[in-house]
């Protein structure tokens, strides 16, 4: 008799660091793992915010030589993985740091797979390409939603293309992710917004994921249910370390969570707009997470009903429809309340580029684990809808 | 029902990757790569091991061995262990560590890369080896290292020695036949009644043989002699017997005299040094024609009449030299007429060998003379020694030769 309630299903994370100021610990942490010197990665923002500079202290109270590259924007792009590239060899560097949100991070991994497998990074793209071990790499998220210091996902954007590419592999699964919700604080509330509901999605996709597993399912949930009741306490006092400590558990949850179920159909959407005109990743996410919603719903209820539940709505002996409804307006009200309420179309988007947005969707890996296969003119009528 | 579609099947496929379960999906491991390292370092280990120069790795800070390789420990007769712990002024002479540490130490700033030293290493036993150090400086993690590269250069400067000495030897003996070519007669002396030309070339620098014309009033006397081998001791008893000869016949002595005397005189050192002289001696009277010789051992010469175009060889009994005291020399006469020739020579003539065994020998030689006996002796000689060269096809000879020819007129 088979048995469908267990599935094959791997679990990967890192060691990872939670707490007031583990970003302190970067290095020790790289000490350990050998490093004789660093590439810090990190960007502008987080630069001017003083974070990378206390990590460059601990690096040198350590006795490691660092240099940084700071040459990474958002939606970070192959030649600026490149270049870093181009600088971690320069320097002789054998271990990386970054020091940011996602794209920093991502960017990390970009520049640790070039620097041992050589070539460029879209070579990469897809699932299990990466052949050779990364140089070691040590994660200190500054925003609570990428979670990228916990995943295997890089997603890098390939500007001839104009498309983003999407790398998943257990290799680049960091060596250690120092999680110190101190560096949250000095988040704008937009970047609070963005980043805290591409956590909320990542927790979303992958609790309805086809790759979902009862692990994975437990750190969706309570994503979802701590990002849902801390989200908006923390844009009213963004000062608050509880709160902020709060979006950040949850960013972490629902990075093990995604990592390991993976995602789903409002990603591969998001991938290709952000791919196209450089739109924040976690706002596309948000807008068009209710209208993926209404699509998936059918496939998988149930799931959405204790989606639904962990929000904060109470289903009782609601009627799927109307639970459906429920999550709709609960999620539209998040949104409106957390500030992310501006249509599609206002992002820079024309209808025109519909057809081709949803061409390159299709190709997004994050597209396989959704609960309901789509088909083209679907997903188009999906970026209709969010216009 | 038909199957699921292809893009489903793709769906399937990527899913499962995700998921983790691809043949390819592997945390972030480094074994793999540091095992493939460490058989690298294994077979590089070998490579080094291999060498038959000591090699050493040396912290510049510490002055402390951190590497060896075999050779250095087979060289010093000291394990890897002991080696490692021992200080660089146990195995090095101190002028060599002091001046390897301050290159070491200034060698980066002055741009230098590496040094030689000619130095020497102490082996556990005290025993010294001679050798070559090259040093090199390398920086490894911010810290100086030197790599010293030691060659053992015993064998080198034992050839060194030897190419020294040969080419030491070589000049005394250029010297030395230089000083024997010295003692032969410078030319003929102009004697009326005969013609005479005489002939030397050793084989080698130094040769054993000799000849000899000089003048006492009406009489010529001549000689032709060959001390055994080719050695500087053959060349020093022919020296010797030079002497001894030109005193005897200063004395008056006649031919057998000469040669009985020659033999009391040179006998104990010819016995003592392992040689034989064989010598042939005669005195010839320009006033009646009449030649008087005595023979200890030499090979025959000829004479050629030129009444009967014959050849005639004149032997004489007699000892060679060296074997015994107290020998009678049998003396003999005979009567010479114009246009007779005699032909001393020594056996580096007759013996020459044309490479398949057979020798020059006595019918070549008086053929030559009765073709050749109106010429004069010197071209008579030079038509001998191109028919010799000829027939051994070897030039030089391998044997001493040595010639003398008197014509009668």
């Amino acid at each position: 008799m088979a048995v469908n309630e267990f599935p094959l299903r791997k679990f990967v994370a890192p060691e990872f660091i939670f707490g007031m100021d583990a970003r302190t610990l970067a290095g020790r942490y790289a000490k350990n793992f050998g490093g004789r010197k660093v590439l810090v990665v990190t960007d502008p923002g987080v630069r001017t915010a003083g974070w990378s500079s206390q990590v460059t202290a601990s690096l040198e109270e350590s006795g490691i030589d660092h240099v940084t590259f700071y040459g990474v924007t958002s939606n970070p792009k192959a030649e600026e993985v490149a270049a870093g590239a181009a600088l971690y060899r320069r320097e002789g560097c054998n271990a990386i740091v970054a020091v940011g949100g996602g794209s920093p991070m991502d960017c990390a991994k970009g520049i640790g797979i070039v620097s041992t497998n050589h070539g460029d990074i879209v070579d990469f793209e897809g699932v299990d390409r990466v052949e050779q071990s990364t140089p070691p790499l040590i994660c200190i998220p500054t925003t609570a939603g990428s979670a990228a210091d916990v995943s295997q996902f890089a997603i890098i954007t390939d500007s001839v293309r104009q498309t983003k590419i999407a790398i998943i592999s257990k290799m680049i699964v960091p060596d250690v992710a120092l999680i110190d919700p101190v560096t949250t604080t000095s988040l704008s509330s937009d970047l609070t917004a963005q980043t805290a509901l591409d956590a909320l999605c990542h927790g979303i996709e992958s609790y309805v994921s086809t790759a979902h597993s009862a692990i994975t399912d437990l750190y969706a949930i309570q994503a979802i249910r701590a990002i849902s009741s801390n989200l908006l306490p923390t844009l009213s006092d963004p000062g608050n370390l509880a709160f902020r400590g709060r979006l950040m558990l949850a960013s972490l949850e629902a990075g093990l969570a995604f990592s390991n179920a993976s995602l789903g159909l409002v990603h591969a959407m998001a991938h290709s707009l952000g791919g196209m005109n450089d739109a924040p990743h976690g706002e596309c996410n948000a807008l068009l997470l209710p209208h993926v919603i209404d699509f998936n719903f059918p496939a998988v209820p149930e799931r959405y009903a204790r989606i639904a539940e962990a929000l904060g709505v109470a289903t009782g002996d609601m009627a799927a429809n109307d639970i459906l409804a429920a999550l709709h307006s609960r999620l539209s009200c998040l949104l409106h309340a957390a500030g992310i309420h501006r249509p599609l179309g206002n992002l820079g988007i024309s209808r025109d580029e519909i057809p081709a947005l949803a061409g390159k969707a299709m190709d997004d890996p994050c597209i396989f684990t959704n609960p309901r296969q789509p088909s083209r003119e679907e997903i188009e009528a999906i970026y209709e809808r969010a216009f | 029902m038909s199957g699921p579609s292809e893009e489903t099947r793709t769906w399937e496929s990527e899913r499962e990757k995700i998921i983790g379960l691809g043949e390819r999906s592997l945390r972030k491991t480094y074994y793999p790569e540091l095992q493939q390292k460490l058989d690298e370092l294994e077979r590089f280990r070998a490579l080094i091991d291999q060498s038959n120069d000591c090699i050493f790795l040396l912290h510049v800070q510490s002055s402390r061995f951190i590497d060896v390789n075999e050779s250095a420990c087979r060289e010093l007769s000291l394990t890897r262990q002991e080696l490692l712990n021992t200080r660089l002024d146990q195995i090095f002479p101190d002028e060599a560590v002091s001046r390897s540490m301050e290159s070491l130490a200034n060698g980066l700033e002055q741009g230098w890369e590496r040094d030689t030293i000619t130095t020497s290493i102490r082996r556990k036993s005290g025993e010294e080896l001679p050798v070559e150090m090259t040093i090199r400086v390398v920086t490894f993690q911010k810290e100086l290292y030197g790599v010293a590269v030691v060659r053992d250069i015993t064998e080198r400067r034992r050839a060194e020695k030897v190419l020294l000495e040969n080419s030491r030897m070589l000049r005394d003996m250029e010297l030395a036949k230089q000083i024997q070519l010295s003692l032969l007669p410078t030319a003929p002396p102009e004697i009326p009644g005969v013609t005479l030309a005489g002939y030397c070339l050793p084989a080698t620098h130094v040769g054993g043989d000799y000849y000899h014309f000089s003048q006492r009033d009406h009489l010529v006397d001549l000689a032709v002699a060959d001390v055994s081998g080719h050695s500087i001791g053959a060349a020093l008893m022919t020296a010797e017997a030079r002497a001894v000869l030109r005193a005897q016949l200063a004395t008056g002595s006649s031919a057998g005299q000469v040669l009985t005397a020659m033999n009391d005189i040179l006998n104990e050192d010819l016995g003592r040094s392992e040689l034989f002289i064989t010598i042939f001696c005669a005195s010839f009277n320009t006033k009646c024609r009449t030649l008087t010789y005595a023979n200890a051992g030499h090979s025959p010469p000829l004479l050629y009449r030129q009444r009967g175009n014959a050849c005639h060889w004149l032997d004489a009994d007699g000892m060679i030299l060296g074997i015994r005291e107290n020998v009678i020399f049998e003396e003999r006469q005979l009567q010479m007429e114009s246009g007779d020739l005699l032909l001393l020579y020594t056996d580096g003539i007759t013996e020459a060998d044309d490479g398949s065994g057979q020798l020059f020998g006595n019918e070549r030689l008086c053929k030559i003379m009765r073709s050749c006996h109106k010429e004069s002796p010197q071209t008579i000689i030079d038509s001998i020694l191109l028919k010799v060269a000829a027939f051994s096809g070897t030039i030089p000879l391998e044997d001493d030769v040595t010639m003398v020819v008197m014509k009668v007129e």
